[in-house]
């Protein structure tokens, strides 16, 4: 499912004193199956956007097409239900919209808001629950009895269990520590590998560096870049004028090929730069 | 020096037996800028909640700025400490920004006059001065943070504790906010208790106080505290990029001096390279 974007435009507020624009003008394509990352300053209009991809904010100005679905400022969809079915969002701090009393209700609430059966919703949850990295037991538990990580794993495995094509996450590792970030980042590695497309918002380069094949700049709500991840970060002068740090690895290794090194600045792990580095020293 | 926060044996737990901070105590001295490093559960909120008594200890005593922490001193305790918790859509009141950085100031009594001024200059000093008409409801999360921390700061706390209160800016938004509390510090002499797991910022503190399972590990500089890559590793905590580089280059046999700044590493990376 390829998600496409003409002329997109979104104020909040029309014609309120409030009226802000957020976006303005975005033209893109999102390929089917990449795991894309939205870059760009707080305020650049990456959450606005996001929130597009599943209709929950619908477009003022041009059009967005999800697959077989367009939605334009014009022309509304009268069901959107199909669509949020394929496209899930998962907010800052998921952890806040739980609401069971159990994990296992709380996972199954979606599927059965699709008009999955019981029975069935119970086995979904079996399965999402252990793709978020927790067993079984925890489906008899209430959400609100886990660590803040956890919350946001179960928070997770509810949007997974409606089996998006489409897995939209907006900074989802805000807030937990180095182990659980690494964890998270893997679990949507998976998910990615599995087929589906995942658009995460996040201000860490460097996971964009380790995990993401693409990457799309914004700038005060206008997609000014869109490119493979190694492409977007060559051009280092650019980000910096955005307030957008390089990689710690991409950093170093410029820093150093302005000294006299000659290392690959595709690099995307610590393992292989040590071994550049090293080669070039003993070289 | 002044103490400004005298923690001594501090015991709390949420269910009982089960010991959520365990016997801890340590002193933040006037004008210090310590970090609490631990992972997520290690029970540093818990301790930022005790310190302003929104949870009350089960034994051991906390003095701030000399004050014993009790039910008769609690507003002279809340008065001295302004904190920033990480999800500030908790905390906001006012239904602009404006309205909200002027709450903190009404209930403190600043006279009208003086509030607009504390108002811009925070507003812009946290680059927050082109929103002040806007909801507060309706700003990206990292924005809502900025908002959050330029009402504590207009109130002047003594104390300022900071609960992940960047985790939602941008490593350059987080990196501005760090520089601006850490002019204050010098300026004001204001003490700063800064809660968080990311390593880089914990590089600047004056200290660090390392916490696991509600127990403090090591308390120390940022270069004895970082440095023990082995401890680090065991609490689940990062380890600093340069040290973590340096370390793989020495295993392979390099005569690397391992560092945490990682512009001497490249600078000793460039003499090895010039010497062949």
């Amino acid at each position: 499912m390829s998600i496409k974007c003409k002329k997109l435009g979104y104020i909040y507020g029309q014609g309120t004193p409030f009226e802000f624009q957020a976006l303005k003008d975005v033209d893109l394509e999102i390929e089917e199956g990449s795991f894309t990352a939205i870059i760009g300053q707080t305020g650049s209009g990456k959450s606005t956007f996001i929130q597009h991809i599943n209709a929950l904010l619908l477009p003022t100005e041009g059009e967005i097409q999800i697959d077989e679905y367009t939605i334009s400022a014009l022309q509304k969809p009268e069901s959107l239900k199909s669509l949020r079915k394929k496209s899930g969002l998962v907010f800052q701090f998921p952890e806040y919209q739980l609401f069971e009393e159990t994990i296992e209700k709380d996972i199954m609430f979606g599927p059965m808001n699709f008009g999955v059966e019981e029975e069935e919703a119970k086995t979904i949850a079996k399965k999402v629950i252990e793709m978020v990295g927790l067993d079984q037991s925890y489906l008899e538990k209430s959400p609100f009895d886990l660590s803040g990580g956890q919350k946001r794993r179960v928070a997770i495995a509810g949007i997974l269990a409606m089996n998006p094509d489409i897995l939209v996450l907006d900074e989802p590792t805000a807030g937990l520590d180095p182990q659980g970030t690494k964890e998270m980042m893997n679990l949507f590695k998976i998910i990615n590998e599995s087929g589906k497309t995942v658009i995460i918002v996040t201000h860490d380069m460097n996971h964009v560096l380790t995990y993401c094949d693409h990457a799309i700049v914004m700038n005060n709500g206008h997609v000014e870049r869109k490119g493979t991840v190694k492409d977007i970060f060559q051009d280092s002068a650019y980000l910096n004028q955005l307030g957008i740090d390089l990689p710690l690895i991409t950093h170093m290794i410029l820093d150093l090929n302005k000294k006299g090194f000659h290392i690959d600045s595709s690099i995307n792990n610590i393992d292989d730069l040590v071994e550049a580095i090293g080669g070039e020293i003993h070289g | 020096m002044d103490k400004m926060i005298e923690v001594k044996d501090l015991c709390f737990e949420y269910v009982e037996g089960s010991q959520t901070i365990n016997h801890i105590s340590f002193d933040i001295y006037k004008g210090e800028y310590v970090t609490i490093l631990g992972h997520n559960g290690s029970g540093k909120s818990t301790i930022a909640k005790l310190l302003i008594g929104l949870l009350e200890k089960k034994s051991g005593s906390i003095r701030i700025h000399g004050y014993e922490l009790n039910l008769e001193n609690l507003y002279k305790v809340r008065e001295q400490v302004g904190i920033v918790f990480q999800n500030p859509d908790n905390q906001f009141i006012g239904a602009t920004v404006r309205d909200d950085i002027a709450f903190g100031l009404e209930n403190i009594c600043i006279p009208r006059e003086e509030m607009d001024d504390l108002i811009n200059t925070y507003a812009s000093q946290v680059r927050m001065d082109q929103f002040l008409d806007h909801e507060p409801t309706k700003l990206s999360g990292g924005q809502k943070q900025r908002v959050a921390i330029a009402g504590i700061l207009a109130m002047s706390p003594s104390i300022i504790i900071l609960d992940e209160a960047t985790s939602m800016l941008d490593p350059r938004g987080r990196h501005e906010i760090n520089e601006l509390v850490r002019d204050l510090k010098k300026e004001r002499e204001m003490t700063i208790l800064s809660i968080t797991h990311d390593i880089e910022e914990a590089k600047n503190a004056d200290k660090i106080i390392l916490l696991n399972e509600g127990q403090i590990i090591s308390i120390g500089t940022p270069q004895e505290i970082l440095s023990q890559v082995d401890v680090l590793e065991q609490l689940k905590l990062d380890i600093p990029f340069s040290l973590k580089v340096s370390q793989k280059l020495e295993e392979k046999g390099f005569h690397i001096h391992k560092t945490l700044d990682m512009k001497e590493l490249e600078n000793q990376l460039c003499q090895l390279n010039a010497k062949n």
